[in-house]
C-alpha cells in the first residue's frame, strides 16, 4: 500500500502550505503530533522504526545522553 | 530543619519514643561479643531484615544513626508484594489499620483528564495492590514488633558506624555514639544505610547509572477533603506552570504532595517554607479545595537510576538504597528495598546454620539486580515522563500530552507505570527439569501471586520456609518435614477444584515447589519426595552450573 505520485504531492504541498500559516514557533510540535499520530496510522513497530533510522541518519549525534538501563 | 537542612518539619505523625544511646560492655574498647549479623542502618529495609532473620530465628544487631525512627512520609505506599511479605513478619495487620488503599489515577494535562488509570483488581489476591502509608509508620510497626524478639534482635540507637575492614572471615567496625566509640566484630555485614551508605563509600564501591537532574519538593499537608483516595498527576498545571504535581491521599488527612521544580528555580529558596506552602495553597484553590490546612513536613529530592554491579562483596551484602537508587515514581524505592531484604534473609540464615554453601548468597546479588534493572527500565520512563531530561522529551512529551485529550489510543504513555512483582526468569537456583509440561502459570523465579485456598490465602499458608504445594486428588496430608539436614519442607495439600488449581496450571499430581521467599523453585507433574529433596540440596549446595 503506497501513495501515488499525484497524492503524494498534494499531501507534501498542502503540509508545507499550512505549516507555514501556523507558523514557524509552532512547527517542532505539530511535527511531533504528526509523527505520534503516523505511529499509530502505520501500526507497524518494524516499518516505524525503519523510518526512524531513515529519519535520523543524515544526522550525526551531537549530545551525550546516556540510558539509565 | 534537620542536621542536613534539607527538611523541615512541623507537626508530629504520633508520638515519637526517643532512644538513648548505649555502649555495650567492652574489653579493650571492643564488643566481645562477635555478631552473626549485623545490620548498619535501621530506617525500614534494615528493620525489615533483621526481623524476617529473627522469624528464621537468626540473630540479629541493628546500629542506627538516629535517635528514632522517620519523621515525614519520605516513601509513601507499600504494594501487594511488601503487604504479603509484611504479613510473614506479624506487621500486615497494623499497615492495613493505618494505610489507605487505592487502586485509580487521574491525570491531568493542564485541567483536562488525560489518562484515567485504574489498577487491576484481583479478588483472589488478600492484599490490594496498593497501600498508602508514611515510611514513619512502617519503621514504627517493625519496631514494636521486634521487641517481639529481644533474644534474637538488638537496636543500637545513636550508633554511626563506619567498616575499617573486611575479609573472607567476617568485618570490622568502628561505632561512634554520643557516650563512646568501640569495635565491633561481625561475621556478616549488611548495609541498609541508605542512599548515602557509609559502608558503600568506604568500600569505594562505584554506582552505575544516570542521575536525573529533576527536582522534586515533597511535602505533606494535614487538610480534610472528600476527595477520594488515588494518585493525582498533573503535567504543567497553572498553578506551577511548566512541571509536574503528584498528590496522595493519606489516613488521618495527611496528603502528600510531590511537585517539580523548573530548572530556572533555586533549590534552596524553593524549599522555603512561605515559598512551598504559597505553591500547595495555589494549586489546593485550582482544584476548588477550600478547607484549611497545615503544613507537617517538607523535603526535597532528586531522581536516579543508579545501581551497584554487584551487591555481595564477601562478607559484606548490601541492600535497599545502598545498593541502588531507583526513582520513586511508581512506588519502586523503599519496596524493591524490602523485596531485597526478604530475599536474601532467609539465604543468609541458612547459611549463617550452616545448611547452605556461602555461594547461595551470590544468587541474593543476581537475582536482585535483575530486579533493579527491570524496576529502573520501568521507573526511568516514569521518571522521563514526569520530569523530560532534554528538550527532545519535553518536545514529544508535549505532543503526546495535548494528543491524550482526544486520542485515547496514546493515553498509554501517560500511565506512571506502577511497580509490578519481579520474576527471575534466569536465576540459578530455578528448576527446570518439568517444566516443559507446562503450558503457563507462574514460572520458575516468578514470585507465586496470593490466590484463595481453603480456609483462607496461599499468602498466610507459606512460612519462612520451603514449602511444597501438592494437588492430589486424594487427600495427602499437610506435614512438615525435616530433610535431615536441619532443612524443613512444610507439604501443603492443595484441591483441583479451584480457581488455584486453574491458574497454576495443575493436575492430579501436580507439585509446586516454593522457596522460603516465595518464589517458585520448580514444578513437576507428579509428586516424588526423593526429587524435592534433590532440588533442595542443590539449591543449598550451590550446585549449580
Amino acid at each position: 500500500m503506497s501513495l501515488q505520485a499525484q497524492e503524494l504531492d498534494d499531501l507534501y504541498t498542502d503540509l508545507c502550505y499550512r505549516l507555514t500559516a501556523k507558523g514557524e514557533a509552532a512547527l517542532p510540535d505539530i511535527l511531533a503530533r504528526l509523527s505520534l499520530l503516523l505511529m499509530n496510522e502505520t501500526g507497524d513497530a518494524g516499518r516505524v522504526r525503519h523510518a526512524i533510522d531513515t529519519a535520523m541518519a543524515p544526522f550525526p549525534d551531537r549530545v551525550a545522553i546516556e540510558r539509565p538501563y | 530543619m534537620n542536621a542536613r537542612g534539607d527538611e523541615a518539619r512541623f507537626v508530629s505523625y504520633f508520638d515519637y519514643e526517643r532512644y538513648p544511646a548505649a555502649l555495650p560492655a567492652l574489653i579493650d574498647g571492643v564488643d566481645p561479643v562477635t555478631h552473626p549479623v549485623v545490620i548498619v542502618g535501621g530506617g525500614p529495609i534494615g528493620l525489615t531484615l533483621a526481623l524476617a532473620l529473627a522469624r528464621q530465628g537468626v540473630a540479629a544487631l541493628v546500629l542506627e544513626a538516629d535517635d528514632t525512627v522517620c519523621q515525614g512520609s519520605r516513601a509513601g505506599c507499600v504494594t501487594r508484594r511488601s503487604l504479603e511479605i509484611y504479613e510473614q513478619l506479624g506487621v500486615a495487620e497494623p499497615i492495613m489499620r493505618q494505610g489507605l488503599p487505592w487502586s485509580q489515577g487521574w491525570s491531568y494535562h493542564r485541567t483536562t483528564e488525560v489518562f484515567h488509570l485504574q489498577m487491576p483488581v484481583d479478588d483472589e489476591a488478600r492484599y490490594p495492590s496498593l497501600v498508602n502509608i508514611q515510611q514513619c509508620y512502617i519503621e514504627k510497626f517493625l519496631v514494636d514488633e521486634l521487641a517481639r524478639y529481644p533474644n534474637l534482635v538488638q537496636i543500637r540507637w545513636q550508633s554511626q558506624a563506619q567498616i575499617i575492614e573486611h575479609s573472607d572471615n567476617g568485618a570490622q567496625l568502628q561505632v561512634t555514639t554520643p557516650v563512646g566509640s568501640y569495635r565491633l566484630n561481625a561475621d556478616w555485614l549488611v548495609a541498609c544505610d541508605g542512599a548515602r551508605s557509609s559502608v558503600r563509600k568506604s568500600l569505594s564501591l562505584p554506582f552505575v547509572g544516570t542521575r536525573y537532574e529533576g527536582r522534586y519538593v515533597i511535602v505533606d499537608i494535614k487538610m480534610s477533603s472528600a476527595l477520594a483516595p488515588g494518585r493525582r498527576a498533573w503535567f504543567d498545571p497553572p498553578s506551577n506552570p511548566g512541571a509536574t504535581l503528584l498528590m496522595h491521599k493519606h489516613r488521618d488527612d495527611l496528603w502528600r504532595f510531590d511537585y517539580q521544580l523548573r530548572d530556572d528555580e533555586d533549590a534552596d529558596e524553593a524549599v522555603k517554607p512561605e515559598n512551598v506552602l504559597q505553591r500547595v495553597q495555589s494549586h489546593l484553590t485550582l482544584i476548588g479545595e477550600t478547607a484549611p490546612w497545615q503544613p507537617v513536613w517538607i523535603s526535597i529530592y532528586s531522581a536516579s537510576c543508579l545501581t551497584l554491579e554487584d551487591y555481595r562483596h564477601g562478607r559484606v551484602l548490601l541492600a535497599g538504597d545502598a545498593a541502588h537508587l531507583v526513582p520513586i515514581f511508581g512506588v519502586r524505592g523503599m519496596n524493591s528495598g524490602i523485596d531485597d531484604v526478604y530475599n536474601l534473609a532467609w539465604k543468609l540464615a541458612y547459611v549463617c546454620r550452616g545448611w547452605a554453601d556461602q555461594r547461595l548468597l551470590d544468587s541474593y546479588s543476581d537475582e536482585r539486580v535483575h530486579a533493579t534493572r527491570e524496576n529502573m527500565r520501568h521507573a526511568s520512563k516514569s521518571a522521563e515522563f514526569m520530569a523530560p531530561p532534554s528538550p527532545a522529551f519535553a518536545r514529544m512529551r508535549a505532543a503526546v500530552l495535548s494528543l491524550a485529550e482526544t486520542q485515547s489510543w496514546i493515553r498509554s504513555l501517560v500511565n506512571p507505570r506502577q511497580s509490578t512483582a519481579i520474576g527471575f526468569p534466569d536465576s540459578p537456583l530455578n528448576q527446570l527439569a518439568d517444566e516443559a509440561s507446562f503450558a503457563h502459570g507462574p514460572k520458575p523465579g516468578d514470585n507465586l501471586p496470593d490466590m484463595r485456598v481453603a480456609g483462607g490465602h496461599l499468602s498466610s499458608l507459606l512460612g519462612p520456609r520451603f514449602t511444597v504445594l501438592r494437588f492430589e486428588t486424594s487427600a495427602s496430608p499437610t506435614a512438615l518435614a525435616s530433610l535431615g539436614f536441619g532443612v524443613e519442607l512444610a507439604t501443603v495439600q492443595m484441591r483441583l477444584d479451584s480457581e488455584l488449581a486453574r491458574r497454576l496450571d495443575a493436575r492430579a499430581g501436580t507439585t509446586y515447589l516454593l522457596r522460603p521467599d516465595g518464589h517458585l523453585l520448580g514444578r513437576w507433574r507428579y509428586y516424588e519426595q526423593s526429587v524435592l529433596t534433590a532440588a533442595i540440596d542443590a539449591v543449598l549446595q550451590a550446585n549449580w552450573p
